[in-house]
């Protein structure tokens, strides 16, 4: 394929059709590069293989309901998002949740961050030929999904967070599990800096690649360990702080060049942090409840629901009506693994969501490949926005390829009239 | 320059109003007209820069109970990196008989996904004007707006 380049000089280029790849691996997306060797010189991509309409389901359903939905969000740290949904509901209440569940949500929070991370590192590794560190990071996170197994009885999109508190308590045990996982994944990380830190191959094909910098990531909406990795110190754990993360000693990881390695080095250093938080957050459980005793906002028990009136009343009012979120409008994000996951909220005062928009963390990273994927090497992409399941409720889009003119690239759905 | 600051500033200047249906943070109803203008000054010339546009929502107020004004809106959301935890929403109200919105685009990158996302999916609206032509928003097969 002869194309012409900005600068009208011709190049001799490879269309390459990537995907789109089964919804299971990681990435359900279609890319349409261009390659000079095995550098792409452009791109052109398509998401939305997975339009769940999320977005929609949840205006049909009561608020406790949206719940499950948020799992699926990102299935790597479903407890997290919708830990994220429930705050952002609890701040329209303007209520204050128990202590002990705010600690245990720090807790979950946290395990949640390590497993999000070991997954993303651990599969950029196998992209690039590596197969070992998956050995090494999924052992730890073996455990923790037994500690979701146990807290929920799911292991992949498990809920647990409740408007106004958890499901339920913890179980017998889980201190020391949770320490237990600590452990285990405190020694993975000595095995995957030392499998990678001085890897050659590993760094040939990390350091440097597809840079971005402070200016461009913060322009492209980008959130969480990706800005950071571009240096930019921003952490809504640290800048707008919930569930007392500013008491916990522990410090924003930022990067300085912006490349593949330090978006993976910065998520190695957050798996740390986040230990250093759960380590604390595991002193601070006391015993106490969990939930609001507040009809209106938590369903109440089933043992009140059995033996008080307003209790039975309560319990049939938020399970069949569903509970009433004050009626207004209210924007609120989290800091989540891949960065912020925000939730628009329109609500008109009844038992159901008039309008949810999710804001998801990594449309932005995968918006900007252009801008990255600009001659560099393929795992650049994967590295910077492994897990795309934020990604599946968008529709299909397409761009017109930016180095190629008069149309000789040009990418068509399939099936779609020529 | 608080953020409240910075919306005095804007009903001053753009002739915007504070929309009291958000009880819990700061937002602007801006008209259609200004939005670019208005998008431009939170950005660079206040003290606050609004540098990450986070989030744009479409909404479709039809069957909301006991709605007045204009059918759709688009909120915008942004943050501050300069000055961390700083945020600000604008709202544009939009009727069905003038069903177009301004794109910002030229100001934030990300700007142009989320309008096609506003046109494609939410709830019919046909707006943001962003800058690529009607037939490569959506697949050739599409037609009319989405359901």
């Amino acid at each position: 394929m002869i194309v012409l380049d900005p600068n009208g000089e011709k190049l001799n280029l490879m269309p390459l059709n990537v995907g789109p790849s089964h919804p299971a691996t990681h990435g359900c997306l279609r890319f349409m590069a261009a390659m000079d060797g095995e550098t792409i010189v452009a791109s052109v991509e398509e998401i939305g293989y997975l339009h769940r309409g999320f977005e929609k389901m949840v205006e049909r359903g009561t608020w406790q309901q949206v719940v499950p939905y948020t799992d699926r969000l990102n299935y790597c740290s479903a407890i997290m998002n919708n830990i994220a949904f429930c705050r952002a509901v609890e701040n329209m209440f303007q209520v204050e949740i128990p202590e002990r569940c705010k600690v245990l949500r720090v807790i979950v929070n946290e395990l949640s961050r390590i497993n999000d991370h070991f997954v993303c590192v651990a599969a950029a590794f196998q992209d690039l030929g590596g197969t070992t560190p998956f050995m090494y990071a999924f052992n730890p996170r073996e455990e923790i999904m037994c500690i979701w197994e146990k807290l929920t009885g799911a292991r992949l999109t498990n809920s647990f967070a409740r408007i106004g508190g958890l499901s339920r308590d913890s179980y017998a045990g889980f201190e020391q599990d949770v320490l237990a996982a600590l452990n285990s994944t405190e020694k993975a990380l000595k095995d995957l800096h030392a499998c990678l830190d001085r890897n050659r191959i590993f760094l040939d094909r990390t350091v440097g690649i597809g840079k971005i910098s402070a200016e461009k990531a913060i322009s492209y909406g980008w959130t969480g360990p990706c800005l950071r990795a571009s240096g930019v110190a921003s952490d809504l754990r640290k800048d707008e702080p919930y569930y007392d993360y500013e008491t916990y000693d522990w410090e924003v990881v930022v990067g300085t060049q912006g490349d593949c390695n330090d978006r993976l080095q910065v998520r190695l250093a957050e798996i740390e942090e986040s230990v250093k938080i759960v380590r604390q957050a595991l002193k601070r459980l006391t015993p106490g409840p969990v939930d609001l005793v507040d009809p209106r906002i938590r369903v109440p028990s089933h043992k009140l629901a059995y033996q008080d009136m307003e209790g039975l009343i309560g319990r049939f009012k938020s399970v069949y009506e569903g509970i009433r979120v004050p009626e207004g409008e209210y924007y609120c994000g989290s800091e989540c693994a891949n960065g912020e996951l925000g939730f628009t909220i329109i609500s008109d005062g009844s038992g159901h969501p008039y309008r949810i928009k999710v804001r998801r963390s990594l449309l932005h990273s995968m918006n900007s490949s252009k801008a990255v994927s600009w001659l560099t090497p393929w795992p650049c992409f994967r590295v910077s926005t492994l897990l795309l399941e934020n990604l599946t409720d968008e529709r299909t889009y397409y761009w017109r390829c930016p180095i190629c003119l008069e149309q000789s690239f040009e990418v068509r759905p399939s099936g779609a009239a020529d | 320059m608080t953020v409240e600051e910075i919306l005095a500033a804007l009903e001053e200047k753009f002739g915007a109003k504070r929309e009291m249906q958000d009880k819990w943070g700061v937002t602007a109803i801006v008209s259609a007209s200004y939005l670019h203008n208005v998008v431009q000054f939170i950005k660079d010339e206040t003290g606050i820069k609004f540098d990450m546009l986070v989030d744009i929502a479409g909404i479709d107020y039809l069957t909301y109970p006991n709605h007045e004004g204009p059918r759709y809106a688009v909120a915008y959301a942004f943050k501050s990196m300069k000055n961390p935890g700083a945020r600000i929403r604008l709202k544009v109200l939009v009727s069905e008989e003038d069903l177009k919105v301004p794109t910002i685009s030229d100001l934030y990158a990300n700007a142009n996904w989320y309008e096609r996302e506003v046109y494609d999916l939410s709830q019919g609206l046909p707006c943001p004007e962003a800058p690529v032509a009607l037939d490569e928003r959506l697949p050739a097969s599409a037609v009319g707006t989405a359901p």
